[in-house]
């Protein structure tokens, strides 16, 4: 297994690229389409806005490339601004995304009436619920909790695209999947054991071994 | 549900981390590399190194070390001291860091924070406040290692931070450094009720009770300390340590419910 992890020029791919070594996956850094279509696997990483984050996609031509890599069937991993790239559109920016999978991103209100008023962004260590019926290769780790750090959250999405929800005022999408895509919305790369156990059912099922 | 989020705040000076009593009398606490692997190990939530020479006596930001220190760590990282430029962000963002503290920087003008926030989300952008206790008993934003006042209020300074892209307020009393006394939580309540964005209270905790109190009636979003998970037992010996998971509920649940009665 290859992972590439796609460089745009936006945010930490170093700490992607640590946590797949520590689970013994081999991973390159590329902006270079030619050379991240040899993956098996890609992980489109990311931190910022969502505007620049299409913006860079745009410059560096990746958006046809990952969509075309999507229809090859093999794993598309986004993860924090990199899931909410793969929905349809972003209410931050106005911006459209890639569009492989139905999302709208929403901002976090806690605005009506009787609700407590939260900090916005969702930034800590918030636990997951896995929904029934997923497609990951086996379960998480009891109690799993993952770092977040977001202000939009994805709406609007297919209830059998659903993988995991948080509890943040509201329940939400925590994690998306279809078919060969998948999107999470925390930091696998910065959640400890939780996190490598992720990478593991997702990059590496064969090391798990059955309980 | 969110995790209360405990923060290990350890201050670099040279090549080792320290502890300062008020931010001054510094003591040597451990070599960085080692001390984060402890910090690791023991699950820690989240990391904050504040570089004390870099903002102190203006030295060169170590990047070399901030690379290597990043490289073992599975949480986040939140890297401070000596950040004026927004190249020296880029460098430290790609070295590894999830959020960058800015603190002195910002007596000047908020444009680096602008810029940072722009370029990374305010996510990633902390604003960080020094507030020191004058003469009179009031709260004075200080700046550069408490040296120089900033003739405003630690609300209205911090809605300022908020309003140029902060993502994040780290609010640290100069007057409890060190002390563990516990926080100053009357200070942390009314910057909170200023802003919208989370504030991490820092200096004072004595143990995990006042973490839960600045939590609980402060309404911090966290709370981040140095002596306490660096020392161990009435001689303040160094023992790189973190409360049991028990405990920590235990304790959380316990002011959550003095405070509901």
């Amino acid at each position: 297994m290859l992972v590439g992890i796609v460089d745009y020029g936006v945010g930490n791919l170093n700490s992607v690229r640590n946590m797949l070594h520590k689970i013994g996956i081999k991973s390159i850094i590329s902006a270079d389409c030619a050379e991240l279509d040899r993956a098996d696997a890609i992980v489109l990483p990311g931190v910022g806005a969502f505007g620049a984050g299409m913006q860079a996609l745009k410059q560096r031509q990746m958006i046809n490339w990952l969509g075309h890599y999507a229809a090859s069937g093999r794993m598309l991993v986004g993860i924090c601004l990199g899931m909410q790239l793969l929905g349809n559109w972003s209410d931050e920016d106005h911006c459209a995304g890639l569009g492989l999978i139905e999302a709208r991103f929403k901002k976090f209100k806690f605005d009506y009436q009787g609700q407590e008023k939260l900090p916005v962004p969702h930034m800590g260590w918030n636990y997951v619920k896995l929904v029934d019926g997923h497609r990951l290769k086996g379960e998480l780790l009891p109690s799993s909790r993952f770092y977040f750090v977001h202000s939009y959250y994805a709406s609007d999405v297919a209830q059998q695209n659903i993988l995991l929800t948080a509890d943040y005022g509201d329940t939400f999408v925590a994690a998306y999947n279809k078919n060969n895509i998948f999107g999470f919305q925390f930091h696998p790369e910065k959640s400890h054991l939780y996190g490598m156990h992720l990478f593991r059912l997702l990059f590496f099922p064969e090391s798990i071994q059955a309980v | 549900m969110l995790r209360d989020r405990i923060i290990p705040c350890l201050l670099l000076s040279g090549s080792g981390f320290v502890k300062s009593k008020r931010f001054a009398n510094h003591r040597y606490i451990g070599d960085p590399i080692n001390t984060l692997k402890l910090f690791n190990d023991k699950f820690a939530d989240e990391i904050i190194v504040l570089d004390i020479d870099a903002s102190r006596k203006g030295s060169e930001i170590n990047y070399t070390l901030i690379q290597e220190l990043t490289g073992e760590l599975f949480m986040p990282l939140t890297y401070g001291g000596g950040l004026k430029s927004i190249d020296e962000i880029a460098r430290i963002i790609a070295s590894g860091v999830e959020k960058v503290s800015i603190n002195s920087r910002n007596a000047e003008d908020l444009e680096l924070i602008r810029q940072a926030s722009q370029r990374y989300g305010a996510q990633s952008v902390v604003a960080s406040i020094d507030v020191d206790r004058n003469l009179f008993g009031r709260q004075q934003v200080v700046y550069q290692s408490a040296r120089n006042k900033l003739k405003t209020t630690p609300e209205k300074y911090a809605a300022e931070l908020e309003a140029a892209g902060a993502g994040e307020i780290l609010l640290q009393s100069v007057f409890l450094d060190g002390m563990q006394t516990g926080y100053d939580i009357e200070t942390v309540k009314s910057v909170v009720a200023s802003v919208d964005v989370p504030v991490i209270a820092l200096g004072g905790a004595g143990n995990i009770r006042d973490m839960a109190k600045v939590i609980v009636y402060g309404g911090a979003a966290g709370a981040a300390a140095g002596s306490i998970f660096v020392y161990h037992g009435d001689l303040d010996g160094i023992l790189i340590n973190m409360p049991s998971e028990e405990k920590r509920i235990r304790t959380f649940d316990e002011i959550r419910k003095l405070r509901k009665r």
